[in-house]
């Protein structure tokens, strides 16, 4: 086998030994074939199979290059890093302060879709101050509603149910609408009273100040009213009657009073009713063809049964759900 | 201690190149490049190889420079990392097409020491013959003998039948062996002169 090998150092093997050896070396071990080498392995080969001084320089000049370019490597890989672990940090805490910031902005988002709400129960009053400073006070049995969506630069809006006594705030820039359910109330800023009931046909608006325009009917028109007028307004066929009031009447309304005007007793209780949730009986069923002219808070019961008390001489038995006259 | 690098001891080489000197490294280049040379090559053949093979013995040892062990030899360390290019060498030339080829070209002419260049110039010339091949030729003539692939092989690699592997191999050893035995005779001849004059 040694000779073979030799053959092979030498290129003498002729194509079939070579044949043979194939199948030799493939059973054979490393450690074998080592052997095999060492003892074909002379230190005149160095002489026999000399380097060009060309090889010699050009595999000298690869080496180096090598090393150098691993130790730019390194020093790359290295500066790499630290620029990597300086950089999580702060990737980490902006991802931490932009959670923040984006749940923040979505609650901002929600806050404003969000509907807003004001409701009064009966015998209730509340005043709600609107995101423009806008007061309103609401009366028993009210409900106003918007969103923060739409109190934008250009406009102002809120749906109103109920009676409530207004003061917007001036903004010329920016038209305060008022929507009912069958009517809308256009101000730049002004203060009135307003009765707009989602149940009743009838509409009633006093204007204390300032300029009101009302919508209302199939066909949408405008009227526009002026202070110190009332306006009495039929939603059902958009009819608009305006008058004017007794500025005690226009007090009363302005302070959230219901205002009667040769109104019968009867019509007066219900209306009482509906303010209070309470019913209002007279032992006498006579006396409520009566005509009642005056007016009656709505957000103060004891004040009501006073003032029946004293305009029809009777004498009131309060009871949980009625309070009765006799 | 030394202070010129020529004068150096291997231990203090070593110690120096785990250091981190790329000046040691070129020293131990310098002592031990032409010995690895004529270590490898007749077994290799190709000097193209052999070049590569030197020069990643040294890259490694660079690569590894850390991890060495000055009080072990660097003699042995440089020779038992060679010894195991020389065994893969052995293992791959005895199962060569091309080197049987070289084999069978080269015993037509009975020469008493073919110049190991000649080995080089035989595969270039072949590489050259199997460049004017068509270019299916070509590729199955490449891959049937640098690659050492069965026929079976190449037909399931090239997604062909084997038949048609078998009959393009056929037709294109043909035309090598043509182009061949005109060159390499030439090649065997320019050597043969070339001795003789030598002497």
């Amino acid at each position: 086998m040694k000779q073979i090998f030799d053959k092979l150092k030498n290129d003498k093997l002729s194509v079939e030994e070579l044949r043979q050896l194939r199948q030799s070396v493939a059973n054979m071990s490393d450690s074998e074939i080592s052997s095999l080498l060492d003892a074909n392995t002379f230190p005149s080969d160095e002489e026999k199979y000399p380097m060009s001084d060309e090889t010699f320089l050009k595999i000298k000049k690869g080496i180096n290059l090598a090393a150098v370019q691993s130790g730019r490597k390194l020093r790359i890989y290295k500066v790499l890093m630290i620029a990597v672990a300086a950089i999580i940090p702060i990737l980490l805490a902006s991802c931490i302060w932009l959670l923040i910031e984006v749940s923040d902005m979505r609650q901002y988002g929600d806050a404003m879709e969000k509907e807003l709400a004001v409701i009064t129960n009966e015998g209730e009053s509340a005043v709600a101050t609107l995101p423009d400073a806008t007061e309103v006070t609401l009366m028993s049995q009210s409900t106003l509603k918007y969103t923060l969506k739409d109190f934008k630069d250009n406009s102002r809006e809120i749906l109103f149910d109920g009676d409530g006594v207004f003061n917007v705030k001036a903004d010329r820039e920016s038209p305060f609408r008022i929507i009912c359910k069958n009517l809308e109330i256009v101000v730049t800023g002004t203060k009135f009273s307003l009765s707009a009931r989602n149940d009743s046909e009838t509409a009633s608006l006093y204007l204390e100040s300032g300029k009101v325009e009302i919508e209302c009917g199939a066909d949408k028109r405008s009227i526009g009213i002026n202070p110190g007028e009332f306006a009495r307004i039929n939603t059902a066929n958009g009819e608009v009657e305006i008058s004017e009031v007794s500025q005690n009447s226009a007090n009363a309304m302005m302070r959230g009073d219901k205002i009667f005007e040769n109104t019968t007793l009867s019509e007066v209780l219900q209306e009482l009713e509906r303010s209070y949730g309470k019913k209002f009986e007279f032992r006498s069923s006579d006396i409520l063809n009566d005509k009642f002219t005056g007016y009656l808070p709505s957000d103060n019961l004891e004040e009501v049964i006073e003032t029946i008390e004293n305009c029809y001489h009777v004498k009131s038995v309060i009871e949980k759900d009625r309070i009765i006259f006799m | 201690m030394a202070t010129s690098y020529d004068d150096k001891t291997e231990q203090e080489l070593m110690t120096d190149l785990k250091a981190g000197s790329v000046k040691a490294l070129n020293a131990i280049y310098d002592r031990y490049a032409r010995r690895l040379y004529a270590f490898i090559i007749p077994w290799v053949k190709s000097s193209q190889d052999t070049e590569e093979i030197v020069q990643d013995v040294f890259v490694n040892l660079w690569k590894y420079h850390k991890d060495i062990d000055p009080s072990r030899s660097l003699e042995a360390l440089l020779f038992t990392i060679a010894q195991r290019y020389r065994i893969n060498a052995v293992r791959s030339l005895t199962a060569s097409p091309v080197y049987e080829d070289f084999l069978e070209y080269s015993n037509k002419l009975k020469s008493e020491d073919p110049d190991k260049l000649e080995y080089d110039d035989f595969l270039r010339q072949l590489k050259q013959a199997i460049n004017s091949l068509t270019h299916s030729q070509k590729e199955i003539v490449m891959m049937s003998k640098f690659e050492n692939l069965s026929n079976g092989e190449i037909a399931e690699k090239l997604g062909i039948s084997e038949k048609t592997v078998r009959n393009t191999l056929s037709a294109g050893l043909k035309t090598l062996r043509t182009l061949l035995s005109d060159t390499v005779l030439c090649l065997l001849m320019n050597a043969s002169l070339y001795l003789i004059s030598m002497q």
